[in-house]
């Protein structure tokens, strides 16, 4: 019993890390209907560049957040003013050229880290006790990576639901020419949702690599992971993400226990193609087929 | 004929040069020509998927990777030859392929693509777990002898899968895939099962990787998880093919050679850098030139895709007798209390309809009045939240719109869909052939609708080059073509020309003598008054008026309804 | 002489592709002043509009508001410049409420401003108070449109640009609809509005022209061309039709229009 509880826990917790590492995918989903292919690498240079602060300079990973995080929403901004908005066609055209786009930058991210960083898994020591609660222990890192990252989509939120620029976004998404006859520079809109989400993946990483090792080619597996997530809680839907998080989070911790570690790798391709079968719109999406 | 002579001339050589390689040649060059033979194949089949279909993947490699485990362990473990234990991986891959397309072929284009993606990972991670895989570090089995026979089989492989394709693109099953790509929803209004149809591609497309993946662990004797189902191939794979161009049939050749001798060089070159280059040309394609080196071809007049089953035979006999006069007060079609809302808004409340055989109902109103909203509804486009449709004596069940096209009801779009790469006449044989198994029925009848349209002068032409008009006209044509009991219009005759709407009168005069209820929804009356039988006036999603045309089009309600209120009466009520 | 030309189209031709939807069109409003584009469907207005708005590009032309050149401005430069746009099928946000819609119509003001000219609206249009925190995409046809005119109100426009207001809605709505535009009047607010509902447009607007496959083929103050039957031909597409004239009860005769 105390071994279930405890994994429901660490299983919670892990859905907080995953619901940051998504949360940018989503938005730029929500707003621009791109998926970009390259957010796990985004995620994945963050994590080296926390990385590679904390072992030239000895940074501690939180304060390497809001630096990677930077960094990532300046290569978004770039890669949105250079490329992506450069792709004018509308419709599935559109669609599929910029996912062709996406990835082909995700290859580009991905091999420009490995020169610098090589092939080696690198990771991030951090808070390496444990939190005692009664009988029941958490590790400390997991803890406070668990806790940065709900403050941050939750802060992310907020500003999403409650500022006017954040509600721009939502304007944008939903009508551009609506938007625009209200004097909102959806150009500027659409850069910025991009340069965000960016900079989320990047903290996203920062935060990640203190949990798990990351190596350049981890990339693609987190952008499933991260599509799977926003997949399972409905395309643009923030409160079905936070939904799947905690649901792939619960999921692959005990996977890992009772299943061993190749299995819950396994698992979220099953919980993903299960998600197409069942519900392709996602657990709270109330839209027929996308 | 010089397109004829360039295919002759690329396909000779390739078969040569398989044919040089098995005789002499090095072992160096053999495996490089090995190599970049697959890299084709590779293209191919991918290419069939994401280029015919436009359904891209992320995840080919899957068929790849499983082909060449499947075929390894026919050889080890079942002792057959290479030959089986190759066409033993293609069976495999499409045994996978089939119910995994089922599922996914259902859905929008970015989960399929990342579908696939997890697929390859899925796939991988299994490798690594079993025993009989040999886990992580692979196995080692008996590898071709000679590698320059290897390599001559490879060569003759991406030869066959070449010459497959532009087979393919010349039958029935290529016009569909064609259509399907460049408008699924025309396509299946013109009677393509679509679904189908893009199973079968995806099928195809993973035999031919899987064909790849086999040759691959014939010519190299050893396998791993991560060679196996190595990303870089399926960049490879999608780079060609954009390359080359998109959704034809030499792209991913003209592509696979490009992007193979640069590849080539760059390993040799920049080995660390090879990847980000690759990668930084796929977006610069994606951004820059979305039809790769085959649309530059093509519109230099180079290598153009021939019209399928051209030119269309002459009409000479006189179409077949009318079928007898059927009981004109049987309706045919018959909806009662249809009904939809989208979020607050009614856009159809309640609407009766009736068409009789051989007669023509006009549907009128202003604009937003519902009418499109309407006939989405009557050919099962949107489903109806009220309200039944009974269709030739029986209530119509849920069909997809292609059943419902094949079954009798057809229609046109408010504003033209056409398919931009079938000529006038691969599109009207398209629906022909959603009819007629036969070919001969199928191009005749073809050629005899177009003739009637007066529009089988243009045949070669793609939609792109007839003026408006002519573009309505041939979407008339493609309804047609699907011999219809109930022919919906909608706005089909908006911008036509006098001689236009003259032709098209005369078709429907005849598909009306055939027995045919043709329901059209116009906004210019004179271009449908002296057809229609019966007025139905639409307005706020409702039926105000309905009858004869001279009394509808003279009631006080439709002429409001068409010029709006008088302020003051409406001001009154609202008081 | 008379007061300088808020808005200006001088040989104006757009459309979509290479083929013009629009022929050397020559308009111009003064502040204050309300116009009228009536025509029957597809016959250009809505294009006419879009090219003011910077929705497509112009062939050939060119167009002034109060003095500056809109040329090459994207339509969120165009609004800032004080046209209110009311864009074809409303153009709301259906996932955000009435009020947060309201404020996006004036996103670059400060909070206190936002919400006061919130408030304003809600002056303006009573129904929308007690639907202020209710989903544009729930609302009825009636009043989205009028939180589209709202939406365009709120950037305080010296122009106000309706595309079709009345389509899909009830007659008594469009009443109401341009009742409520009549009382804006009163602030200098000049009106461009498109209509295919011609009686309600004519009725609303001092002056009107008559849009027809792409040209401007009739002028004049709102009163005479509602007494011409010339419209009423224009409006339906029947030049030379039999339809209308052969019955006795001809549309012109018995309902004036």
């Amino acid at each position: 019993m105390l071994t279930v509880i405890t994994l429901a826990l660490l299983g919670l917790l892990w859905g907080g890390v995953y619901l940051l590492m998504a949360t940018g995918l989503n938005l730029i989903y929500g707003v621009m209907k791109v998926v970009n292919l390259a957010h796990g690498d985004f995620i994945v240079l963050g994590g080296l560049l926390a990385f590679s602060l904390f072992a030239e300079a000895g940074l501690n990973p939180l304060a390497a957040f809001p630096i990677a995080a930077l960094v990532l929403f300046g290569i978004g901004a770039g890669v949105q003013f250079g490329l992506l908005e450069r792709i004018t066609a509308a419709g599935s055209e559109g669609e599929l050229r910029s996912l062709l786009a996406t990835f082909g930058l995700s290859y580009v991210v991905a091999n420009a880290s490995f020169l610098v960083w090589g092939s080696q898994f690198q990771s991030v020591p951090f808070l390496e006790g444990a939190v005692q609660a009664g009988p029941i222990a958490i590790p400390a890192g997991l803890l406070a990576a668990s806790l940065a990252a709900f403050a941050a989509t939750l802060l992310i939120h907020l500003w999403l639901t409650t500022t006017i620029t954040g509600k721009s976004l939502h304007a944008t998404a939903q009508s551009a020419l609506g938007a625009a006859s209200c004097g909102i520079d959806v150009r500027r809109v659409r850069l910025l949702a991009f340069a965000l989400g960016s900079a989320m993946a990047g903290g996203a990483g920062a935060l990640v690599i203190t949990l798990i090792p990351f190596q350049t080619s981890t990339g693609g597996e987190l952008t499933v992971h991260a599509f799977t997530l926003i997949a399972l809680g409905g395309l643009g839907n923030y409160a079905g993400a936070w939904l799947a998080a905690e649901l792939l989070g619960l999921t692959e911790v005990f996977a890992q226990f009772y299943l061993g570690s190749n299995a819950a790798a396994a698992v979220i391709y099953i919980v993903f193609i299960a998600v197409l079968v069942v519900r392709p719109q996602g657990l709270l999406g109330q839209a027929g087929r996308v | 004929m010089r397109d004829r002579l360039i295919e002759t001339v690329l396909f000779g050589a390739l078969l040569v040069l398989a044919f040089v390689i098995a005789r002499s040649g090095s072992a160096y060059l053999a495996q490089t020509l090995f190599n970049a033979a697959l890299a084709i194949l590779l293209a191919i089949g991918w290419n069939v998927i994401g280029g015919f279909t436009g359904y891209v993947s992320f995840g080919q490699v899957s068929f790849f990777g499983l082909g060449a485990y499947i075929a390894a362990l026919a050889t080890m473990r079942l002792a057959l030859p290479w030959p089986a234990a190759i066409a033993a991986a293609a069976l495999g891959a499409v045994m996978l392929a089939l119910p995994l397309g089922l599922i996914m072929l259902r859905l929008s284009g970015i989960f399929f693509a990342l579908g696939m993606f997890g697929l390859a990972r899925i796939l991988q991670i299994s490798a690594s777990a079993m025993r009989v895989t040999g886990g992580p570090m692979g196995m080692s089995f008996d590898a071709a002898e000679d590698p320059r026979v290897c390599a001559a089989v490879m060569l003759l492989a991406a030869a066959a899968a070449l010459a497959g394709t532009r087979l393919m693109l010349r039958t029935r099953f290529g016009l569909r895939l064609l259509a399907i790509r460049d408008d699924a929803v025309a396509a299946s209004a013109a009677g393509v099962r679509v679904w189908s149809v893009k199973v079968l591609a995806f099928c195809l497309s993973a035999a031919l990787a899987a064909v790849g993946g086999a040759l691959y662990a014939w010519n190299l004797g050893y396998l791993d998880p991560s060679s196996a189902f190595n990303g870089t191939i399926e960049l490879q794979s999608v780079l060609m093919v954009t390359a080359g161009g998109i959704g034809t049939v030499w792209g991913p050749l003209v592509g696979g050679a490009l992007i193979s001798v640069l590849s080539t060089l760059l390993w040799a070159r920049f080995p660390m850098e090879q990847q980000i280059v690759l990668g930084a040309l796929t977006m610069l394609i994606a951004v820059a030139m979305p039809g790769g080196a085959m649309a530059a071809l093509a519109r230099a007049g180079v290598l153009r895709r021939p019209p399928i089953w051209a030119p269309p035979p002459s009409v000479t006999a006189e179409p077949a007798p009318p079928p007898p006069a059927p009981d004109r007060r049987a309706p045919v079609l018959r909806c009662s209390g249809l009904g939809i809302r989208f979020g607050g808004v009614v856009a159809v409340k309640a609407v009766d309809l009736v068409a009789y055989p051989a007669e023509m109902l006009a549907i009128i109103g202003p604009n937003g009045a519902g009418k499109s909203t309407l006939f989405n509804l009557i050919s099962a486009f949107a489903r109806p939240a009220t309200g039944q449709i009974t269709f030739d004596g029986k209530r119509l069940p849920r069909l997809r719109p292609e059943r419902l096209a094949r079954s009798g009801i057809a229609r046109t779009f408010q504003t033209s869909r056409l398919f931009a790469s079938l000529t006038v006449w691969e599109t009207v044989l398209l629906a022909a052939l959603s009819l007629h198994r036969n070919r001969r029925k199928a191009r005749g009848e073809a050629a005899r609708i177009l003739a009637e349209v007066g529009l089988l002068a243009q045949w070669r032409e793609v939609p792109e080059a007839l003026p408006p008009g002519r573009q309505r006209l041939l979407e008339i044509a493609r309804a047609l073509a699907l011999r219809p009991k109930v022919l919906l219009l909608d706005e089909a005759m908006a911008g036509m020309s006098a001689e236009e709407i003259a032709r098209v009168h005369a078709a429907l005069r005849h598909a009306m003598a055939g027995g045919c209820a043709v329901v059209a929804i116009e906004h210019v009356l004179p271009a449908i008054a002296p057809l229609a039988a019966r007025v139905q006036v639409l307005d706020f999603g409702a039926t105000i008026a309905e009858g004869h045309p001279h009394a509808v089009l003279n009631d006080p309600a439709v002429i409001t309804a068409y010029l709006g209120v008088e302020l003051e009466d409406a001001a009154g009520a609202a008081a | 002489m008379p007061p300088p030309d808020l808005l200006r189209l001088e040989g104006v031709s757009a459309g979509y592709g290479r083929v013009p939807a629009l022929h050397a069109v020559d308009l111009a409003l003064g502040p204050g002043e309300t116009l009228a584009i009536i025509g029957a469907n597809g016959a250009g207005k809505s294009t006419l509009l879009r090219a003011i708005m910077g929705q497509i590009p112009l062939l050939g032309g060119q167009i002034r508001f109060a003095g500056t050149r809109l040329d090459g401005r994207a339509t969120h430069a165009r609004a800032r410049l004080g046209i209110g746009y009311a864009p074809e099928g409303r153009q709301l946000f259906p996932m955000l409420s009435v009020a947060d819609t309201l404020e996006l119509g004036a996103a670059r003001e400060p909070a206190s401003v936002r919400r006061a000219r919130r408030n304003e609206m809600f002056v303006i249009f009573p129904k929308l108070l007690p639907l202020r925190d209710t989903r544009c995409g729930l609302l009825s046809g009636g009043e989205q449109q009028m939180v589209a005119i709202a939406r365009a109100l709120m950037g305080r426009p010296t122009l106000l640009v309706l595309d079709e207001p009345s389509t899909g809605l009830a007659p008594r709505v469009i009443a109401e609809l341009y009742a409520s535009l009549a009382r804006l009047l009163d602030s200098g607010l000049a009106v461009l509005v498109a209509e295919q509902n011609a009686r309600a447009a004519l009725r609303f607007a001092r002056n009107a022209v008559v849009c027809e496959d792409g040209h401007l083929t009739l002028r004049g103050p709102a009163k005479t061309l509602a007494a011409d039957p010339r419209v009423a031909a224009a409006y339906i597409g029947m030049h030379d039709a039999g339809i209308w004239s052969a019955a006795p009860a001809g549309g012109a005769s018995d309902a004036p229009i």
